[in-house]
Formats: structure tokens, C-alpha cells, sequence
């Protein structure tokens, strides 16, 4: 353990922003339409669980669980598996939770009973979708690397604890806030490793999710069993 | 994969094709080819090595992305145009491997690399497979060297070596460490294994082997592979505002990379320094530090001390 602490987080990754980026960038021109409408599909997300109406979240359930397995398929299989053999560890829980949130799209959804969740969930959904992708401002990469909510984890992971904390409670809520939280810090701790400003930002969201988990307000019973 | 006449034969057609070319090169380049890198024996062995390598951490791992593969073999290409002959790499460094083998196959040079690659698996029975896989990653036949990568399960990986190596199937065997860890056990296995080499971290300011490993390899005649000679670039970048000394015109150091790669040449113990780039410059940098003069003991000992206190 001591061994490992002693490693700094650029020591631990194996490989460099340069290749990192063109990854992405590669990623970006092969599903160009996608990166495109990233934007507009997180609007319509934001709008969505703006609403405060559960009855439509099914559908958003269902829109996530294509996608986490869309990004585990494009990006961890396919790409980002061939420059970091731990991505071999990250596939299985991408894939259920792309399984999960198409069970939990079967029952529906509602609205977090707790406020401070709701508003800590709006919040994330709107910086995964929205305001992370224009991360590529603050560090070397150009536009053509900008990471969107459609295409790679790290947006989807942020975005996802803000879907989750917004409209998830109980058991529902414990199943699915780890995997993103973990992606948050990995990711975090990569783009850091990477020299990029960003993954302070990613941690932040992880940390912000975590503390709107905690209990901080209480239960608004008119928000019980919306649908 | 290189014997011993074939790399001999290799460098004597390069010092042709660089006296043909040397009017088209920069003055220090054009010394560096004319006399081709300092080659360095095993003792004991017929076993002769440019004192300069490539190493792959981080540099060759760059994925499927093809014109990052090109780039790559355009390194290896200045390489062994410059003389160098050592590559090395490991299962752990993401598709560095399939990088070289790219390489390899592009430049249609097996036969002009020394191959090192390492093992690193905890399952003691795996060494041979993971081997098999690496060999097949860097489309060779078999390794001139293979090494317990920072030691991870060394006993059992060393009793397959040695029995790899017994067969043929492997030239020569070793044992790795960086980041300056793991010396006392690493001094345990020169001390009580018949290993051919080890690597290790060595550069200006990671000196702690000097203190017993370079000694004890030096004596029990084992070959040392210097890694993280410019600590991951964090070295030179650290460097690059200072101004050269005077002083390093001494030894024919044109800049901070070539004084640190001749401060590590000039132990007695180092058989190479394994530097990685992405940019053909600086391997043909790294190649011209590697030839004499190199400094004596009161200036690697100035070296040493300046690098420390900027």
C-alpha cells in the first residue's frame, strides 16, 4: 500500500495526453451527428427532469441504458480498451448498468422525494450535458475533443448521478450511485494524470453527488409515489 | 531477432549509409553516425549492445490510431538508422507492444533488434503464455531478453525463465525495478540468481544504486538497463529554462538530455539507458550522447550537483 501511495497519478497512467485526446477526437469524427446532437438531447434532458412529472422518466431510464451500453460498446470496447487494459474491469458494471436502467425504465419513474437531491440531481445533469463538454476550453485539446454526455463516460457518469439522485430513492438510488461515483473518481484522477483542469471538475461532481446522497433534507411527502 | 555478427554487420552498413549522408546532417548528428553509438559487452557473455536504447512506457502505447503507429515506426526507423538495436517493453504498457511489432514489421527489421520484454502476471504458471503472447505481439520468433517485471512473483517466474532460456527459447533473462523501490530485494537475486541483467532507475538525481546494485552487478558481471533516465521528461522539462553549462562542451554535450544520458553512461556498471520519445529529434539526440568523451568522476559528480540544486 505504502508502495502505491507513493506513485503520483501521471505515474500510474499508461499513456499520454497527446493519444488520449486523438482518441477522443478519433471518436468524435466517427459518430460526428452524435456529437452534434449532444447538446440539443441534453436540453431535452434537462427540460425533462425540469418538469418535475415522473411520468415520462421511463423513457429517460430507457435512454440511458442504450446509452451506457452505446459508450461501453464505441468507446471502452473498441477504443479506449486498446491503450488501457483496466478498462477490462469497467466493462461489467457499465454493462449492468445499462441493464439496470432498462428494468427500472419498466417500472417507471418519479420524482426524488428529498429537495435537496431534485435540485443537486438538475444541477449535475445540466453540467454533464452542457457544461462539461466545454472542458476542452481550459486544457490543450481543441473542439474537435470535446467530450459530450452522448459519447464518452465521463459526462454520461456525471450526468447520470444528476438523472439518478433527481429521480431515484431508496434501494433504487444504492444501486445505482456507485458505478458513476467510481467513474468519477477514476476519470477524475485520469484527466488529472493528463494535466487537465477538468478533473478537478469531474471529482467535484462525484463529491457533490455524494453529499446530495446524504440525507441533508427531509423527505417531502407530496413527492411519495409521483409518477 | 540480432545476434552478435548481425548486429556487427548491421553497424558497419550504417557507418557507410551515414558517410554517405553525412554533409546532409547537422554537425553533432553527423559525429553520432560517423561513430555510431558506444557499444557495450555482457561480460561473460557474446553479447555486444548499443549503450543506447528505446524504451515504450507511455510513448508506443497509442492505440489503433494509425497515423500515431506511423509515427511510432518513424521513431524505431531513426533508431536503427542511428544504431541502436534495444527495444524495450512489457505486457503492462497498453498495445506498446503491437506499436514495436507494427514497427518491426513496417521497417522489415527483426533481425536489426535486441527484443526485451518483460513478464508480468501474479499467476506463477502464466509466464509461458503471457510470453508466447508477447512474441506474438511483437511478430518475433523469441526474446533476447525477457525480465520479471518489478518482480512481481519472481521466484516462479525466474525458475520458467531459466527454464526457457535452457531450451533456446529465450537468450537471456533478468529481473526489473523503477522509481528507485525494491533494491534490497533485487540485491537478494543478483546475490543468489543466475540472472543475465537488471533494470533499474539511474540518472542524476536517482543515484541510491550506486550505492550496492551497480557494485554488486559490475562484480557478478550482470548487465544493467538504465530506465526513467529523464524521469518520465519530468527531468528535462525541469531543465529546459536553465542555460547548458560551459562546461558540458567538455563532454560534447550539446543539451541537458545528452549530459544526463552521458552522466548514466559513464558508470562502469551501465550496459544502456533505455530513454522513450515520440520524436525521431530527440532519438537521434539520445544516440549522439551515447559516445565518448564521457565525463570522469569530478564532473559527473558537478553534474549531479547542478542538476540537483536547479
Amino acid at each position: 500500500m505504502d508502495t502505491l501511495l507513493s506513485y503520483h497519478p501521471r505515474d500510474l497512467l499508461l499513456f499520454s495526453p497527446r493519444v488520449y485526446w486523438a482518441l477522443v477526437a478519433g471518436n468524435n469524427d466517427s459518430w460526428w451527428w452524435l456529437a452534434l446532437l449532444a447538446p440539443v438531447a441534453g436540453l431535452l434532458l434537462v427540460w425533462q427532469l425540469g418538469r418535475r412529472d415522473g411520468r415520462q422518466h421511463g423513457l429517460v431510464f430507457a435512454g440511458m441504458g442504450l446509452l451506457w451500453w452505446f459508450v461501453t460498446w464505441t468507446f471502452l470496447w473498441q477504443q479506449y480498451r486498446a491503450i488501457n487494459w483496466a478498462m477490462d474491469w469497467a466493462i461489467a458494471p457499465f454493462v449492468a448498468m445499462g441493464g439496470l436502467f432498462l428494468v427500472f425504465a419498466l417500472k417507471g419513474g418519479s420524482i426524488s422525494p428529498r429537495p435537496h437531491r431534485y435540485w443537486l440531481g438538475l444541477l449535475l445533469a445540466t453540467w454533464g450535458t452542457l457544461i462539461h463538454p466545454l472542458g476542452f476550453l481550459l486544457d490543450q485539446r481543441g473542439i474537435e475533443a470535446a467530450d459530450t454526455w452522448l459519447l464518452f463516460p465521463d459526462p454520461l457518469a456525471i450526468t447520470t448521478l444528476g438523472v439518478v439522485l433527481a429521480t431515484l430513492h431508496g434501494w433504487r438510488l444504492a444501486l445505482m450511485m456507485p458505478v458513476p461515483l467510481l467513474w468519477s473518481l477514476a476519470g477524475g484522477v485520469t484527466l488529472l494524470g493528463l494535466g487537465s483542469p477538468v478533473g478537478w471538475a469531474v471529482l467535484a461532481a462525484g463529491g457533490l453527488a455524494l453529499l446530495g446522497w446524504l440525507p441533508l433534507t427531509r423527505v417531502d411527502q407530496s413527492q411519495r409515489g409521483t409518477r | 531477432m540480432a545476434d552478435q555478427w548481425s548486429l556487427q554487420r548491421r553497424r558497419l552498413l550504417q557507418g557507410l549509409a551515414a558517410a554517405a549522408s553525412l554533409s546532409a546532417l547537422p554537425l553533432s548528428l553527423a559525429r553520432a553516425r560517423d561513430a555510431g553509438p558506444l557499444i557495450r559487452s555482457l561480460p561473460g557473455r557474446d553479447i555486444t549492445l548499443p549503450s543506447v536504447g528505446l524504451g515504450t512506457w507511455i510513448t508506443f502505447n497509442v492505440g489503433n490510431n494509425q497515423r500515431l503507429l506511423d509515427a511510432s515506426a518513424d521513431v524505431m526507423a531513426a533508431f536503427f538508422q542511428g544504431g541502436g538495436a534495444i527495444i524495450d517493453s512489457s505486457p503492462m504498457y497498453g498495445s506498446s507492444q503491437n506499436t514495436v511489432g507494427y514497427g518491426l514489421n513496417k521497417l522489415d527489421a527483426r533481425d536489426q533488434v535486441f527484443s526485451a520484454d518483460k513478464i508480468w502476471t501474479r499467476d506463477g504458471d502464466d509466464g509461458r503464455r503471457q510470453s508466447r503472447e508477447s512474441a506474438n505481439e511483437w511478430q518475433v520468433d523469441r526474446f533476447d531478453l525477457l525480465q520479471v517485471h518489478n518482480l512481481v512473483n519472481w521466484q516462479a517466474h525466474l525458475d520458467t525463465l531459466r527454464a526457457m532460456r535452457d531450451e533456446g527459447a529465450v537468450r537471456t533473462i533478468g529481473i526489473t525495478t523503477s522509481h528507485g523501490r525494491r533494491h534490497r530485494e533485487m540485491e537478494r537475486i543478483m546475490t543468489s540468481e543466475p540472472i543475465d541483467f537488471i533494470q533499474l532507475t539511474y540518472n542524476p538525481v536517482d543515484r541510491e544504486a550506486e550505492d550496492r546494485l551497480l557494485p554488486l552487478a559490475r562484480e557478478k558481471g550482470i548487465g544493467v538497463i538504465v530506465n526513467r533516465p529523464f524521469r518520465r521528461g519530468a527531468l528535462t522539462e525541469r531543465l529546459a529554462s536553465e542555460p547548458l553549462p560551459d562546461w558540458a562542451a567538455e563532454v560534447g554535450a550539446d543539451s541537458w538530455a545528452q549530459l544526463i544520458l552521458k552522466f548514466i553512461l559513464s558508470h562502469p556498471a551501465v550496459t544502456c539507458a533505455i530513454p522513450a520519445t515520440t520524436q525521431v529529434d530527440h532519438v537521434r539526440e539520445n544516440l549522439a550522447a551515447a559516445r565518448e568523451p564521457l565525463p570522469n568522476p569530478d564532473l559527473r559528480r558537478r553534474i549531479s550537483d547542478t542538476i540537483r540544486s536547479l
